[in-house]
């Protein structure tokens, strides 16, 4: 995400520290920040911000708040203004189903003045890639980037009005329907896609959380205007947004999920925003309207101390931690779990029961059996099952007489529908054979209510016994959880949090023990590296071939190119290619015969499994040199090494072997193959250009060493000469002083740097021909 | 032999000496494997960080591994805890291809779950390795990150063993690092409980560590190649120097 270092000066009085400074501590502490783009009088920092902070990361604002964290500067207070707004006259929301849409705000203002944006907000948006619209559009987009709510304004006037008022409504769409957009395109929806509706003609407005429509923007005559900012399922926009290949800033905040409780948040900003720069004659808001069906509770998550250095690995203390819990500034208490718990169930005494009472959004004010001791816990930073089985399930079981106030008193279940012997009530023990449930009756109404365990009516129809929640008696930090922070939920994300702002980078390392732990040899990998070794030795070179090929058995839905279509079905294929390949080279790289191998998986129509390949051939100007019955020596010697039976498929070229099938017909291996490569191995660019040959025989005297003639020869070629080899060495021929033989050498030349011509090799030639006729007898042919 | 070759095994004695044995899966994986059971739902923003290839049909909802991970839960279907890992394989990202990109790689996976393992503990562990890979002592530090399979997660970097951590060889500027002094090497992190739970082992009892990093990547830098593709052209001008 791009971010602008004055947008971000905004939300502080103090100074805050250079774009580099922050740079830093974000990328060791936060997220990676992949560049600093200086631009006229702003920084644009490109930040890497992933899927776990995109709920609340992907805004200004978010950084911001890491910044403070992070720099030790405060925020400027008041940044989201309490004022509330007056409920509209004239607006009505409609949702059809709250899943797919939790929240749904709509503002009304009126006369407003439409028109270019200021300088300083069409600087701040170009700052970030984004192209300025008008004064309102520009407005509701600088308060996505600056708190992550998408918004939308529409013009009141394009919507219908029925008896004076206005209404929006969020439904899902019908196969067909169509919305033409603000980028000028139709796109036609599926069932089940969600769309912004006009509440009074039902037709749609725009496609929820992706793209607004075209009839009702925002246009220089726009008067009066409906706000709209939402919460959506970040699924269903996920899906439409992909389906319509239509990814927009609005679509990729819902998609990661935002906490609904922006909607709001994001009216307060941009009506400041729009009575500061679109501020008409008469401009007022005429009022707010809300649909918000299931408000949650702030989740709460408690960690230990020594959970914290368990998992960290590091000796922080208490005092540390308590620092950046500080600093963080989500409010927090230190807490006895077990005390809290029962302080928390006298408390609660008198609450109404309601069975299916939900823990995140109908605690405190309403409790089942279960949902009582989960929100107990859960206050303590304790995090336990929702249901009562599966409470039971997950405490450990302890006899009455060990039994501690704040454990759990469990009862089967006399409701229909659970299965028999199932829990289906659980209260917390308080002592003196006490406990504090919900679901007791209090003058004929069920409320939490504390009694003798043994007088409740639960007792009678099934008393299982006492369990222990808690895994140990540590004080815990119970941290209260803003609600845009969807990403703290567990301990562990709270370790992170703490072990994040901590720091990692001078982490101390610790040792594990090595001692007591015998590894397996893992048989498959042994035998690989056993037939490595075999083609090795015998001069073989091992290749890593593509598995992507024009053929096959197996199709890939999108596969990376038309000629890559298909996993291959054998190794076979691919070693024929580098085969060809490789001989083109047999000169260069002073090879009579190219030898090479593959061990590999191979995918046929419904298996998978490992091939082993091996191929030799030579280049033409080698005739003879393959020998018939080469391939099938190999197989019998590496039969004989392996000592199983291999059979192959004799091919033209490459031989192809399961190697599933050697594996498991060969015993578990014994002892571990050892690694025997030389250390200090560097690669050594080979040249992109070709190479040149040049053939020189030379008689010298019969018995005359030809050991000497290499010598001489490859010491005046040296530096472009890559190698030079003996071609033939039988033809003999009487000279005046005598018998000689004819030695013929094809030296190979290549540069590093270009393509090599006659005039770079003649002169070479010339001096090697020169410095050979000079020894005494010698004489080039 | 392939440079790959060479890392992979000289990679598996030097975890072989602290524990770790090798474990292998299939490179045609399911949907759960792949994705589902290390915390990656369908429809998760988070399913973007892999790009991935899909088999026909699509409905079967088979795909080529985007990394080793799965074999954390295969293995632990067979195992459990005490457990001490690694997965070097094959494994294939829908990604254009370019000198430090392939279609095709290896993955290094390494997976150790017993009671009371630790970050730190990761990081004793990965500066052996490291050390004896690059031949030299190594030091590395740990950012902030984000796996689904993994919480708290970590991008590791390991300190630049051309210029040791400098950004500057003599007068020049050190290119292994890009000047920076640090060279970004795995992703790894604290198994996520949910992931502990899809692998049987209880999270009120074991902890683990998980990580994983490119092979060719680690090739690249201790032989010096500078093209991942060269890896799968079956060049022997490049497969003769090892």
């Amino acid at each position: 995400m791009k971010v602008s270092y004055n947008w971000l000066k905004e939300y502080f009085d103090e100074e805050i520290p250079e774009p580099k400074k922050i740079a830093e501590l974000l990328t060791m502490h936060a997220f990676e920040v992949e560049s600093l783009d200086p631009i006229s009088n702003d920084t644009v920092i490109e930040i890497k911000v992933l899927p776990d902070r995109s709920h609340d990361c992907l805004s200004h604002i978010g950084i911001a708040r890491e910044i403070a964290l992070l720099c030790n500067v405060k925020l400027k207070p008041n940044i989201f203004t309490k004022n509330i707004f007056p409920e509209s006259n004239l607006l009505r929301v409609e949702v059809e189903d709250s899943k797919a849409c939790p929240r749904l705000s709509a503002l009304m203002i009126e006369d407003v003045d439409v028109k270019e944006s200021p300088m300083w907000l069409v600087e701040r948006l170009h700052a970030i890639g984004q192209r300025s619209i008008n004064n309102i559009v520009d407005a509701t987009n600088y308060v996505m980037f600056s708190l992550g709510q998408p918004l939308h304004a529409y013009d009141r006037e394009r919507l219908k009005e029925v008896d004076g008022g206005w209404k929006l409504g969020v439904r899902m769409a019908q196969k067909g329907e169509k919305v033409f957009a603000l980028d000028d395109k139709e796109y036609v929806l599926e069932d089940g896609e969600l769309v912004i509706v006009d509440g009074h003609t039902n037709a749609p407005l725009g496609i929820a959380g992706i793209k607004g429509g075209k009839a009702s923007q925002i246009s220089k005559n726009t008067k009066n205007i409906i706000l709209e900012a939402a919460n959506f399922d970040p699924v269903l926009v996920r899906q439409t947004a992909k389906r319509l290949g239509s990814r927009t800033d609005a679509s990729i905040r819902f998609e990661n999920e935002i906490t609904p409780e922006l909607t709001t948040q994001a009216f307060h900003a941009v009506t400041a925003l729009i009575i500061d720069i679109a501020k008409g004659e008469n401009t007022r808001v005429e009022g707010l309207c809300d649909v918000y069906s299931r408000r949650a509770n702030l989740y709460t998550v408690g960690v230990s101390l020594s959970e914290i250095q368990n998992v960290l690995g590091i000796d922080i203390s208490q005092k540390e931690v308590e620092e950046i819990l500080n600093r963080r500034g989500y409010p927090w208490k230190y807490v006895n779990p077990r005390e809290e718990v029962v302080s928390l169930a006298e408390k609660y005494i008198g609450v109404p029961y309601k069975f299916g009472s939900s823990v995140l959004c109908d605690s405190p004010q309403t409790f089942d059996c279960s949902s009582f001791s989960a929100y107990l816990y859960a206050q303590a930073g304790v995090a336990i099952p929702r249901m009562s089985n599966d409470q039971y399930l997950f405490g450990i079981e302890i006899s009455e007489e060990d039994v501690l106030l704040g454990d759990e008193v469990f009862f089967l279940s006399n409701r229909d529908g659970l299965a028999a012997g199932a829990v289906g009530h659980n209260g917390i023990y308080i002592g003196n054979g006490e406990m504090i449930h919900a679901g007791g009756f209090d003058k004929g109404y069920r409320k939490v209510v504390k009694e003798k365990i043994i007088e409740s009516k639960y007792f009678d129809t099934g008393f299982k016994g006492y369990r222990r929640l808690l895994s140990d008696e540590e004080e815990r930090f119970v941290v209260t959880v803003p609600s845009e922070r969807l990403d703290l939920r567990i301990k562990e994300d709270l370790i992170e949090e703490v072990g994040r702002i901590h720091g990692y980078y001078d982490m101390e390392s610790k040792a594990i023990d090595i001692a007591q732990v015998t590894p397996e040899i893992h048989k498959k990998s042994h035998y690989g590296n056993v037939v490595r070794n075999f083609f090795v030795e015998r001069g073989f070179f091992e290749v890593v071939t593509y598995v992507f090929q024009e053929q096959g058995s197996v199709e890939l839905e999108n596969p990376i190119a038309s000629d890559k279509k298909y996993l291959r079905q054998n190794l076979t294929k691919g070693m024929e290619d580098v085969l060809s390949r490789n001989i083109k080279n047999a000169e260069l790289l002073g090879l009579e015969q190219i030898k090479i191998f593959e061990i590999g998986n191979i995918f046929k129509a419904d298996s998978e499994s490992t091939s082993l390949a091996f191929a030799l051939d030579s280049a033409k100007e080698y005739k003879g040199k393959k020998s018939e019955g080469e391939a099938e020596q190999i197989i019998l010697e590496l039969a004989k090494v392996l000592g199983v039976p291999v059979d192959f498929d004799k091919g033209e070229r490459v031989f192809e072997i399961e190697f599933d099938l050697i594996v498991s017909a060969l015993p578990d291996p014994a002892i571990h193959l050892e690694y025997k490569g030389s250390d200090g191995m560097r690669f050594a660019q080979y040249s992109q250009y070709p190479f040149i040959l040049r053939d020189i025989a030379v008689f010298v005297p019969k018995g005359g060493n030809q050991g000497d003639i290499l010598t001489v020869v490859l010491a005046e070629a040296k530096g472009l000469l890559q190698n030079g080899r003996l071609l033939e060495s039988n033809y003999t021929k009487e000279f005046p002083e005598g018998k000689k033989t004819s030695y013929a050498y094809r030296l190979v030349f290549q540069s590093l740097e270009k393509t090599l011509s006659d005039d770079e090799i003649n002169p070479i030639m010339d001096r090697v021909t020169k410095i050979l006729n000079n020894k005494p007898g010698w004489q080039v042919r | 032999m392939h440079p790959l070759t060479h890392i992979i095994h000289k990679t598996s004695d030097i975890f072989r000496t602290m524990g770790f044995s090798v474990a292998d899966g299939p490179e045609i994986e399911t949907e759960y494997y792949n994705f589902d059971s290390l915390n990656i739902p369908s429809h998760h923003p988070a399913r973007d960080m892999w790009d991935t290839f899909w088999l026909k049909p699509e409905k079967a909802r088979k795909l080529l591994r985007t990394h080793t991970s799965p074999v954390q839960m295969r293995y632990t279907e067979t195992h459990a805890p005490p457990i001490r890992i690694i997965v070097p394989g094959k494994v294939f990202r829908h990604e254009a291809t370019d000198a430090t990109h392939e279609a095709q790689f290896y993955q290094l996976e390494g997976l150790m779950i017993e009671e009371k393992v630790s970050l730190a503990n990761l990081k004793w562990v990965l500066e052996e390795y490291f050390g004896k890979l690059f031949e030299t002592k190594t030091t590395i530090r740990f950012r902030p990150s984000y796996f689904p399979f993994v919480e708290p997660g970590v991008e590791i970097d390991m300190a630049c063993f051309k210029c040791a951590g400098a950004g500057r060889l003599e007068n020049k500027d050190c290119s292994t690092c890009k000047t920076t002094g640090w060279i970004e090497i795995m992703g790894a992190g604290m198994v996520h409980p949910k992931v502990l739970v899809a692998m049987g082992a209880d999270p009120r009892k074991y902890t683990g560590f998980a990580f994983g990093g490119g092979i060719d990547r680690l090739a690249m830098l201790k032989f010096g190649v500078p093209d991942v593709r060269m890896f799968y052209e079956g060049d022997i001008r490049l497969i003769n120097q090892f």
